[in-house]
């Protein structure tokens, strides 16, 4: 049965902060029952390369994994940032 | 037999450049209403020392050129012309311009640039008896930032033109490069169009046919690129009458933009249609592709990214390729690179593009080229138009080959078709890199022969001892070895020295600097060196010149006023900028001091409120050595306008945070209406240290042994209870701080009866303070191994090296410690709170 998990984003998305978010995110693609993430950035307040790029680099994994990912409310900060670094379209966010 | 002179070249380019560098200094040296022979002589022997040699090799280039800037030297020398101010100018040009031909040349490229061929115009007309001069509009940003960075980067070939009042108007026109091509049409002057066209779905449905609207305009003028974006949907709902397509077309013609929107007049009503002069803006692309360890050092790609969008609109486009599986990720590693096309409304040079990345140029590729208009259609196919809000597809674009038109033959006087695309500095600079050399002074090598020599000696001696053993014979043999470890040690130490430059590599570029700042800015500066022999390891040397042509450049920007306002506060109209070095305990000091306005508390806290860096609770217990601690924050500035030396808010916490790769530190120290001075301290060499082990409790520490005046035994009765907390001990007739190693490192001693325990008196920031420790140990050499690179950095430590024994032992940063002691006693507790967990950290992961 299809599941989906809704997933908070940290308010600092930068790199002194990502660490656990890494190994979270290393846990959400490998869970089996998964289908679709939800992540939940309206929180997001700071953000940066390196956030960004694992956030890009969990996003290429979930969709090898026909996992389908989605955005909930991403913040102005998120989207400027990936906006910046010309990673929306990557990361799927508006 | 015919020799092979390429071996030559790397020693022809190396003195080529030194002469230069005598130029250079030679020119700033010369008083115009008193000329001194000798200095003229020395620029003279350095020119024709470069023409000599460039001639030997075949440099034609460079000869030639060198050969005409001789013969207007000689008649200055024979005094047949009087040397005028602008005459420096051309020289110091001139000195930049060769530069660039020697990279080139050394790069394997032609020698050739625009440049030269200009000042070679301009030489003639000189030895013709005119008088070339310079126009101050040619110290133009562009070329100021190019003479500050005149050591390291040549003048680009499109940057300074020498205005010739005699010349023809239409040379004048052709040379003007930022001039507006949207001239009035009456003029019939060629003018570049950018139209944007975005029709309707349903016009095709009306039966307007877009390929005949672009047969009409080509036979207006000439179609230099068209870049088509599409919205098609999938094939399987697509509607073949509908138009999902939209266009954007750099068009060059003599006609007005009334006769081009007359193309579109039929489908105006129901397209978007924007027809805008284009040359007035350029369109730059910028590869960056930054070093994997880029985030580590603090080097925000998006902050370089958002201070890029200042210049106009980003096109950027993430390449991913190289970003591994998550699994596998170093999240703190950098794998993404950009491509970004930049929209400039104003006219802007490569120089002010490549500043944003200044700081990471080292350790990251960058290109960046100008997208011509009608002289490069390669180029221009790759994007025109820059959208911020979508990330188009890559373009599908019409080769300019497949567009007839009837005004083909045309010469377009527009900027960017007269500019030629430069010529790329980034092979040049990585070139130069890789061939790195140092030269060293007779006596170094002198040194290091003779103790081979003794090495040699020793080693004999006890080769014999091996052969001949006995056992009465190990006095012997323990002598020996004594002489090999000091052999040893010497040899290093020789070795060592060899890397030690004088730190007047890193101040020669500043007289040039200052004083094309001070031009730019309307400011009378005088530079005052101090301490030039002070010698410094090469590769710190290195690192350490931007960080200081940065705080220069900031110093004569912001520190020092304008001259009527000097004066009118009682100060000479002429601003000092002093820069000091000498060495202190173990460290280089490098001090960059102003007697301009200093640094304005309140502004700072201001600013710091308003970006949150701070709170309004915070202020009123805020020192001023900390407020101005705050300038150090990422994207701090405040300077009211941003002008084009400083003033971004990017560069102080990057300035900081490059020091502080280096062992080093960085302090402010400012008065109102005073000036400021800021000091950097620096390792002598980021490799090698003497140092006293020490325990304390279980853990090893070591002091740099440079650091250390005394050891003495802890004697209660001579200590004194200060108010603050802080004991003092006496020491003859001084009064000593005490600091306890196990308190500020929060870790078990043996005892807490300090009658047992052991001080060493160290010297940190030119005092003397007593670090209490359990036992001393050895003293040995360590090689110094980075705690930021392994770990993080940890107030208090400077790093760690692995013992004999192979456990880890850290490296104690006395003013790191005196601080951390400062803090716990003073206001910043709760920071003391948070640097004491770094700390049990670090020691409870050594202790395992």
């Amino acid at each position: 049965m299809a599941s989906t998990v809704s997933f908070n984003l940290p308010e600092n998305l930068t790199i002194a902060n990502i660490h656990g978010l890494h190994e979270d995110f290393e846990a959400l693609v490998d869970k089996e029952e998964c289908d679709a993430i939800v992540l939940r950035a309206d929180g997001v307040q700071r953000a940066d390369t390196a956030g960004l790029q694992l956030i890009a680099a969990f996003v290429k994994a979930s969709r090898e994994r026909q996992i389908q990912v989605s955005w909930d409310h991403p913040s102005e900060k998120l989207c400027t940032v990936a906006a910046l670094l010309g990673l929306e379209k990557m990361i799927g966010i508006h | 037999m015919s020799i092979d002179l390429s071996q030559f070249h790397q020693v022809f380019y190396e003195e080529s450049f030194e002469g230069l560098d005598v130029m250079e200094a030679a020119l700033m040296e010369l008083d115009l209403n008193n000329i001194d022979d000798e200095t003229i002589n020395a620029i003279f022997r350095s020119a024709h020392s470069i023409k000599g040699g460039s001639a030997t090799f075949g440099f034609s280039s460079v000869s030639e050129f060198t050969h005409d800037l001789e013969t207007i030297l000689d008649q200055v020398r024979s005094g047949k012309r009087q040397f005028r101010d602008s005459d420096i100018n051309i020289c110091l040009k001139s000195v930049d311009c060769m530069r660039e031909m020697l990279q080139l040349l050394q790069a394997g490229e032609d020698g050739h640039t625009k440049n030269s061929a200009e000042l070679k115009d301009c030489f003639a007309r000189m030895l013709a008896g005119e008088q070339a001069e310079l126009s101050q509009a040619e110290l133009s940003q562009a070329e100021l930032s190019q003479a500050e960075l005149s050591q390291a980067e040549p003048l680009q070939a499109d940057l300074p033109q020498i205005d010739v009042p005699t010349a023809a108007p239409e040379t004048t026109e052709a040379l003007s490069q930022e001039a507006p091509a949207n001239v009035a049409a009456e003029d019939g002057v060629e003018s570049i169009w950018r139209i944007n066209f975005e029709p309707s779905e349903d016009i095709l449905r009306t039966g307007n046919d877009v390929a005949r609207m672009f047969r009409e305009l080509a036979e207006l003028g000439q179609l230099l690129s068209i870049e088509t974006q599409s919205n098609l949907p999938p094939f399987n709902v697509l509607d073949a009458e509908k138009c999902y397509l939209s266009w954007t077309i750099l068009f060059a013609c003599k006609k007005d933009k009334c006769f081009i929107e007359e193309v579109f007049e039929w489908v105006a009503d129901e397209s978007n249609l924007e027809v805008t002069p284009a040359a007035s803006a350029q369109e730059w692309h910028i590869c960056f592709v930054p070093g994997e360890n880029i985030l580590r050092s603090g080097n925000e790609p998006s902050r370089l990214l958002n201070v890029l969008s200042e210049f106009g609109k980003l096109h950027v486009r993430v390449n991913d390729k190289n970003l591994p599986a998550i699994r596998l990720m170093d999240h703190e590693s950098c794998y993404l690179s950009w491509d970004i096309y930049l929209h400039a409304e104003q006219a802007l040079t490569e120089e002010a593009i490549r500043e944003v990345f200044e700081w990471v140029l080292d350790e990251s590729q960058l290109s960046v080229s100008r997208l011509a208009s009608a002289s490069s259609a390669n180029e221009i196919t790759a994007v025109s138009e820059v959208p911020q809000a979508e990330v188009a597809e890559p373009a599908d674009v019409v080769p300019l080959g497949s567009v007839q038109n009837t005004s083909q033959e045309q010469q377009i006087t527009t900027p960017e078709t007269v500019q030629e695309k430069p010529k790329s500095k980034t092979a040049v600079q990585k070139k130069n890199t890789e061939t790195g050399s140092i030269r060293v002074g007779i006596d170094k090598v002198d040194n290091l022969i003779n103790m081979v020599g003794e090495l040699v000696i020793t080693q004999s001696m006890l080769g014999q001892l091996g052969t001949e053993f006995d056992v009465e014979r190990i006095p012997k043999l323990m002598e020996g070895l004594g002489q090999l470890e000091q052999n040893t040690r010497e040899l290093q130490e020789s070795v060592m020295r060899i890397r030690m430059l004088p730190i007047s590599f890193a101040f020669s570029r500043f007289p040039r600097m200052v004083r094309d700042l001070g031009q730019s800015l309307g400011k009378e500066l005088q530079l005052v060196m101090i301490g030039e022999q002070t010698e410094l390891d090469k590769t710190v040397m290195e690192k350490i010149g931007d960080p200081l042509v940065h705080l220069v450049r900031n110093a004569v920007d912001h520190g020092i006023e304008q001259p009527e306002e000097r004066e009118a506060s009682g100060k000479p109209r002429s601003g000092t900028i002093t820069l000091n070095a000498y060495h202190q305990g173990g460290n280089v000091v490098i001090e960059i001091s102003d007697d301009g306005k200093g640094l304005d508390k309140q502004r700072i806290v201001e600013k710091a409120l308003e970006k949150g860096l701070i709170t309004k609770a915070e202020v009123e217990l805020l020192t001023d050595e900390h407020a101005f601690d705050l300038i150090f924050q990422p994207g701090f500035s405040t300077a009211q306008e941003v002008s084009d030396v400083s003033g971004r808010g990017v560069g102080m916490d990057v300035v900081r945070r490059n020091i502080q790769a280096l062992n080093g530190t960085v302090e402010i120290n400012s008065q109102k209406d005073q000036g400021s001075k800021i000091t950097i301290r620096l390792p002598l060499t980021l490799a090698i240290l003497d140092g006293q082990l020490v325990r304390v409790g279980t853990n090893t520490y070591i002091f740099p042994l440079v650091s250390i005046v005394e050891s003495l035994q802890y004697r209660k009765e001579l200590i004194s209870s200060v108010a603050g907390g802080c004991n003092v001990f006496k020491l003859r007739d001084d009064y000593v701080p005490i600091i306890e190693l196990h308190k500020i490192f929060s870790v078990q001693a043996d005892s807490d009866y300090l009658d047992q325990a052991l001080m060493v008196v160290v010297e940190s920031d030119g005092e003397k303070v007593g670090i209490v420790v359990d036992e001393l140990l050895a003293q040995q050499q360590v090689v110094i191994k980075s705690l930021e690179q392994n770990y993080k950095r940890v107030e208090g430590i400077s790093g760690a090296t692995i013992l004999g024994d192979g456990t880890v032992a850290l490296i104690l940063d006395t003013v790191g410690m005196v601080k951390l002691a400062g803090d716990k006693f003073g206001m910043a507790n709760q920071l003391a709170h948070l640097k004491n967990d770094d700390h049990q950290n670090l020691s409870s992961q050594l202790t395992g």
